[in-house]
């Protein structure tokens, strides 16, 4: 990059000054400039969409859903705040579940990575819970949590413990077991290998894991949220439907997208952080 | 410092699995403190196994190890293993590499000084806080000896820990690890494929065969000043000589063969000449 410029620079010569900056702006640019793209692309599938279901007479009571009432409403959830009103509840369902899903999902996956028996016996149990729907659970998690909440969060936690423990297993048995000897042989007690030698060893795994785990929970939170709550992203998209409010709906639609990619892009942070691995 | 510790095998015997073939079978062994033996031995003979039971990584089938008196009965940073890869942490740096054995302690803090007079004396000095990904393979080799080293063992058990370096680089470590061993007065135990490598480093060698892995042949390696000169010469002679009497075939250079069945072993001995360079210079008055 510095060449290039150095180049750009001793080249055009006339104009010192000036010349060294539009490679800059350029590099700077140049990024943004496919996702921009991309963007694009994706406004005019929806502003398509909402000119067809608006030309269609018998769709055409829903043409709120078009980007440009959408986004005016958007503008008023966000510039009053009730975006945090509606984002909070869900945010701290979704911390919970992920909370519950690391804290069984951790050791389990130690131990399925670590233990050949552990592993043995709980393939199939295991892999048989896992295609199972989270929220097939739904009905027995009513019963057994006497609260809405208990019952989402626990939805979410079926969800996300199982990418935690798989994901978190496989990092395990990649990890070089020269490791463990040189650990046991340094005199390392259990919680100091836990510590300074698998946790270290596998964190890209885990944030793989519980970045996989975000995605589902994100996903079976808004269903869950259809139940018996009266607040959360998935409780306001219901009520707008309801109310018939499609302009709303469509822009809850777009919050609900914005933080799961805000999330995402967290997780992904964390596992280009956690990455030890050094390249070129 | 510390100095070496007394090894006793008594009566080893060991299988992996409880109805398995026996890998180890009736091993007795002593060793003196600061002494250096050279195991040698085809492959699969049980060398690593040998060597696994003495750290105390594993524990024998039958039959106990005693070091300094002491019954083993796990792995302790008194007796050390080192491996052909060295096995570093690639997310630490050279220093926390080397600090390890001393963190588990709980004494890293106060031996700041103690880990860097090591890597210096490992000629390291100039990478103490680089990351290990970023060192040459020899480099990475001789943080592992630091790292073994920090925690003041008595013993080192090293198991083929040269093989995967360059002929240069395997020289210059096989003199410091002798020297330093020497010098901490360390009971050594080198497990290797190099009869050469025996010479250099051993005072002693021991030539094991296979099927059940058994320690067959046990000799004192004089005193001699390295490839070149006669008394290397001399002692190189006597072992390939036990070697092929023990193990029942020749050996045309002083690597012990692997796992090559006999027929393909004279072109396999062309095809990959072996590497030794500096070392090659004795070899010819062998075979
Ligand atoms: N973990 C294990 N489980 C079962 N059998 C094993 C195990 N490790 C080694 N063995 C067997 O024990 C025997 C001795 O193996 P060992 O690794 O000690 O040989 P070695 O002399 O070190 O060989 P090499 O020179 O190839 O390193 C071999 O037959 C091997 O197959
Ligand atoms: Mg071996």
């Amino acid at each position: 990059m510095t060449k290039a410029v150095d180049a750009a620079t001793t080249s055009t010569g006339v104009s010192p000054d000036v010349s060294p900056v539009a490679p800059k702006v350029l590099t700077l640019v140049k990024p943004l400039a496919y996702p921009v793209l991309g963007i694009a692309v994706l406004m005019l599938l929806w502003w398509l969409g909402g000119y067809l279901i608006a030309a269609n007479p018998d769709t055409a009571s829903f043409s709120d859903f078009a980007p440009g009432p959408a986004l005016t409403s958007l503008v008023s959830i966000v510039a009053g705040g009730e975006v945090l009103d509606m984002a909070i509840p869900s945010l701290r369902r979704i911390g919970g579940g992920l909370m519950w899903a690391i804290l069984f999902g951790l050791p389990i996956g130690i131990a399925i990575g670590r233990l050949t028996h552990v592993r043995a016996a709980t393939h199939v149990p295991f892999q048989f819970l896992r295609m199972i729907s989270p929220l097939s659970w739904m009905p027995i998690a009513v019963l057994v949590f006497p609260t809405w909440d208990g019952a989402i969060v626990f939805l979410i936690a079926m969800a996300a413990v199982w990418p935690i423990a798989f994901s978190t297993a496989a990092g395990l048995r990649k990890v070089d077991p020269n490791w463990f000897k040189v650990a046991r042989n340094l005199g390392a007690r259990s919680y100091q290998m836990l510590i300074s030698i698998i946790l270290p060893a596998i964190a890209l795994d885990i944030w793989t894991g519980i970045r996989l785990a975000l995605g589902v929970a994100w996903i079976v939170l808004v269903p869950a949220e259809y139940l018996g709550v009266t607040s959360g992203l998935g409780y306001s998209i219901n009520d707008a439907r309801d109310t018939l409010e499609y302009d709303r709906l469509a822009a809850i639609v777009v919050i609900i997208g914005v933080i799961g990619f805000a999330l995402d892009a967290l997780c992904l942070a964390m596992i280009k952080r956690t990455n030890w691995v050094k390249s070129g | 410092m510390t100095s070496g510790a007394h090894i006793r095998l008594d009566h080893i015997n060991h299988r992996y699995r409880a109805k398995g073939d026996l890998v180890l079978k009736d091993i007795d062994l002593e060793i003196e403190p600061g002494q250096a033996v050279a195991i040698i031995g085809r492959s699969g003979c049980g060398k690593s196994t040998l060597l696994h039971l003495v750290s105390g990584l594993m524990m024998p089938s039958e039959g106990e190890v005693w070091i300094d008196g002491a019954y083993v009965r796990g792995p302790s940073p008194k007796w050390i293993m080192m491996f052909q890869q060295p096995s570093l942490y690639p997310w630490m740096s050279v220093r926390e590499n080397a600090s390890l054995g001393l963190k588990f302690q709980g004494r890293a803090a106060e031996n700041k000084d103690k880990i860097e007079h090591l890597l210096e004396m490992v000629d390291l000095s100039a990478h103490i806080d680089d990351n290990v990904q970023d060192l040459s393979g020899g480099q990475q080799q001789r943080v592992a000896l630091a790292r073994s080293l920090a925690t003041d063992p008595e013993v080192l058990l090293l198991d083929e820990p040269f093989s995967a370096l360059d002929a240069f680089t395997r020289a210059s470590l096989q003199r410091d690890v002798r020297a330093i061993a020497q010098d901490l007065g360390l009971t050594l135990i080198l497990v290797t494929h190099s009869i050469d490598e025996a010479v250099i480093m051993g005072d002693r060698a021991l030539v094991m065969n296979a099927n059940p892995g058994r320690v067959e042949a046990d000799i004192e390696i004089g005193v001699n000043d390295g490839p070149g000169s006669d008394g290397f010469a001399s002692s190189k002679k006597r072992l390939v000589k036990l070697f092929e009497d023990t193990v029942g075939e020749r050996i045309g250079q002083s690597e012990v063969p692997k796992d090559a069945p006999p027929s393909d072993r004279a072109s396999n001995a062309q095809l990959k000449p072996k590497t030794p360079i500096p070392l090659s210079v004795a070899q010819s008055s062998v075979a």
